[in-house]
């Protein structure tokens, strides 16, 4: 993959001939980047977590809407729930002994998101597939990397996966941002709908802590919302944050690798569950 | 991170947290020898409605009039969700949204949102002295009742900023905002859904708000807010030992997983699938559940809120933070790889 300035591109043009050269680089830089202007999404989403195999409280549905919204905004993609979510449609399909199928699932697509429960660096489907019901995001999950490697932006409507005294445990993935928690978060059926919508206007990471800092309606404070950005270093980490923009169409392509500084945003209500 | 003090770094190896008032169980004084119900219900304001309300908050907040101009209220478009965008032509750092399905204004100053690296920290006591003051300036223009707010009760959050180098893994941090959170009170009784939220940044700046919440149907008797309407006296015949018996009976019993309390108090909550309601108090737990996995890891819920109540020990749980539709099912089945 190429490793592309993408900030002094659009900052320090000067001169036409530079125009020239960088608008000629740009697009043989673009043209190798597969995912470029592809309004992409997987969604897997758990609800049932009675009798399967993987125990735990059943929940909410909180990728319908998004599902609609993305429609709605031009994005395709898949949605995929219950006994049709599976662990390996985030294992890294090239992990021997995982039978993972990211190449086609998980990692296929430009945004990313998995609902359900979880914990530091994990999440846990519902249905037990192949004797599995969680995925270690550190060990067993490469986005935006290897198979699949169309991952740009990944959102886990997860208890604790982002949590900060973890965050490294989630360092392995090629990937513009993550969206988590950084604790057992209350989230309502609509909110991850009311995110993707907000960042037609809001970059991702103000949506997200703003829009999941509480359930709507209520001021109990019950939520840590944590935006994490990967950016080749500070000032560029600064810019994807300060730029990212889901349904704004703003750096819907594949980030210039390998990262090398990670930024991150957070609205801190304490670390409950985690 | 550029322009992270020593002080910041050595803080990151500090542990976040809150005041923990949160986490704190009710004692059996916490349970008043008489309740109320109140009738509840969600207002939606009129555009001029909020155009006044936006206003006169961003006037609280700011310490100067904008009256030269009215304020612009608009929906915004091609969006689910319905939400309205405030914009006042002498306040263009002011993002401005009202909700009007849970008649919430929420404010930030984009200006200083965007100052993510302030020269120093804070003191929590200095936040708060700036957040009383916000808090004062919204009294003056009627648009809270100070009495009905406890500041004995705040919960304190935080805005943290953090990043480093791949290769360091742990984070500097930085923290630009305190996020100073006030529900209404009854009788001493919060209520989940009516409040503010005044957010304080690092440069000792009122940066944000969110105002607003469901309307109570009451009035003043001395010190004593009394129901109207449908709303009416109980008197409470459960002890908090029975109703903290109950949450491991019926809940955490019929789990598999260990629950983990976030906090648990006696509070007044609207149903969330109604626009209005009689409502009552309960003893409220917000909780997750720990679970163990095949796997060998543990698994965490996401957060579970339940309500008991007080007068009737029969009575089923409420759970409230119910789904507000029914899961949307997959047409076809996964292909098989």
């Amino acid at each position: 993959m190429f490793a592309i300035d993408e900030k002094p591109i659009a900052q320090n043009v000067a001169s036409t001939r530079e125009k020239s050269y960088l608008a000629a680089l740009l697009f043989l830089i673009l043209a190798a980047q597969p995912a470029w202007a592809d309004k992409t999404y997987y969604l897997d989403e758990s609800t049932d977590f009675s009798g399967n195999g993987c125990e735990n409280a059943d929940l909410n549905d909180v990728t319908s809407s998004l599902q609609s919204s993305l429609n709605a905004n031009g994005w395709t993609g898949q949605r995929w729930t219950n006994s049709n979510a599976w662990p390996q449609d985030y294992f890294e399909s090239t992990m021997a002994g995982l039978s993972g199928v990211d190449n086609l699932y998980g990692d296929n697509f430009l945004l990313t998101v998995y609902a359900g429960h979880g914990n530091r660096a994990l999440v846990q489907f519902g249905f037990m597939r192949n004797g599995r019901c969680t995925v270690n995001l550190e060990t067993q999950a490469r986005l935006g990397l290897q198979g699949g490697n169309k991952a740009v932006y990944a959102m886990y409507v997860t208890s604790c996966t982002l949590n900060l005294d973890s965050l490294s445990r989630n360092f392995n993935h090629e990937v513009r941002q993550q969206f988590g928690y950084h604790n057992s978060p209350s989230v309502k059926d609509d909110q991850p709908r009311d995110f993707f919508e907000e960042t037609n206007s809001k970059t991702n990471a103000r949506a997200w802590i703003d829009e999941m800092e509480d359930r709507p309606g209520w001021f109990t404070g019950d939520n840590s919302p944590i935006a994490l950005t990967h950016g080749l270093d500070s000032s560029h980490c600064d810019w994807v944050r300060d730029t990212a923009k889901l349904r704004g169409d703003s750096l819907l392509f594949t980030p210039p690798e390998p990262w090398g500084w990670f930024c991150w945003i957070m609205y801190d209500h304490g670390a409950s569950g985690c | 991170m550029k322009n992270l003090s020593l002080a910041a770094v050595l803080a990151s190896s500090m542990s976040l947290g809150t005041i923990d008032a949160r986490a704190q169980e009710p004692s059996k004084s916490d349970i008043p020898q008489r309740v109320a119900t109140f009738e509840m219900s969600w207002k939606e304001r009129d555009r001029s409605a909020i155009s006044d309300l936006a206003r006169s908050a961003a006037e609280s907040l700011t310490g100067r009039e904008l009256r030269a101009a009215a304020p612009i209220v608009e929906p915004l478009k091609n969006i689910q969700a319905r939400r309205m965008q405030v914009a006042i032509p002498d306040a263009p750092s002011l993002e401005m949204t009202y909700l009007p399905d849970y008649d919430e204004l929420r404010i930030v100053d984009t200006e200083l949102a965007s100052a993510r690296a302030p020269e120093r920290d804070l003191a929590q006591g200095d936040a708060m002295k700036i957040a009383h003051s916000a808090f004062d300036a919204l009294a003056q223009r009627k648009l809270i009742d100070p009495a009905q707010y406890d500041w004995q009760k705040a919960d304190v959050g935080f805005t943290w900023v953090g990043g480093a180098s791949r290769a360091a893994k742990a984070s500097e941090r930085k923290r630009v905002e305190y996020r100073i959170t006030l529900r209404r009170a009854i009788n001493g009784i919060e209520l989940a859904n009516a409040g503010l939220r005044i957010a304080v940044h690092a440069s000792g700046r009122v940066s944000g708000l969110r105002l607003g919440g469901v309307t109570v149907a009451s009035k003043q008797a001395g010190q004593t807010e009394e129901p109207t309407g449908r709303g009416r006296w109980l008197e409470p015949k459960q002890s908090i030992d029975a109703l903290r018996g109950r949450f491991e009976r019926d809940i955490v019993a019929a789990q598999k997983g260990k629950a983990n309390v976030a906090w648990s108090r006696i509070m007044y909550v609207m149903p969330e699938k109604e626009r209005s309601s009689l409502v009552e108090p309960l003893y409220v737990v917000s909780y997750s559940l720990q679970t163990p996995t095949p796997e060998g890891e543990t698994a965490v819920s996401r957060r579970k809120t339940i309500g008991f109540s007080l007068v009737d020990a029969k009575a089923p749980p409420v759970d409230l933070t119910p789904p507000t539709h029914e899961p949307a099912p997959d047409r076809t089945k996964k292909p098989e790889q």
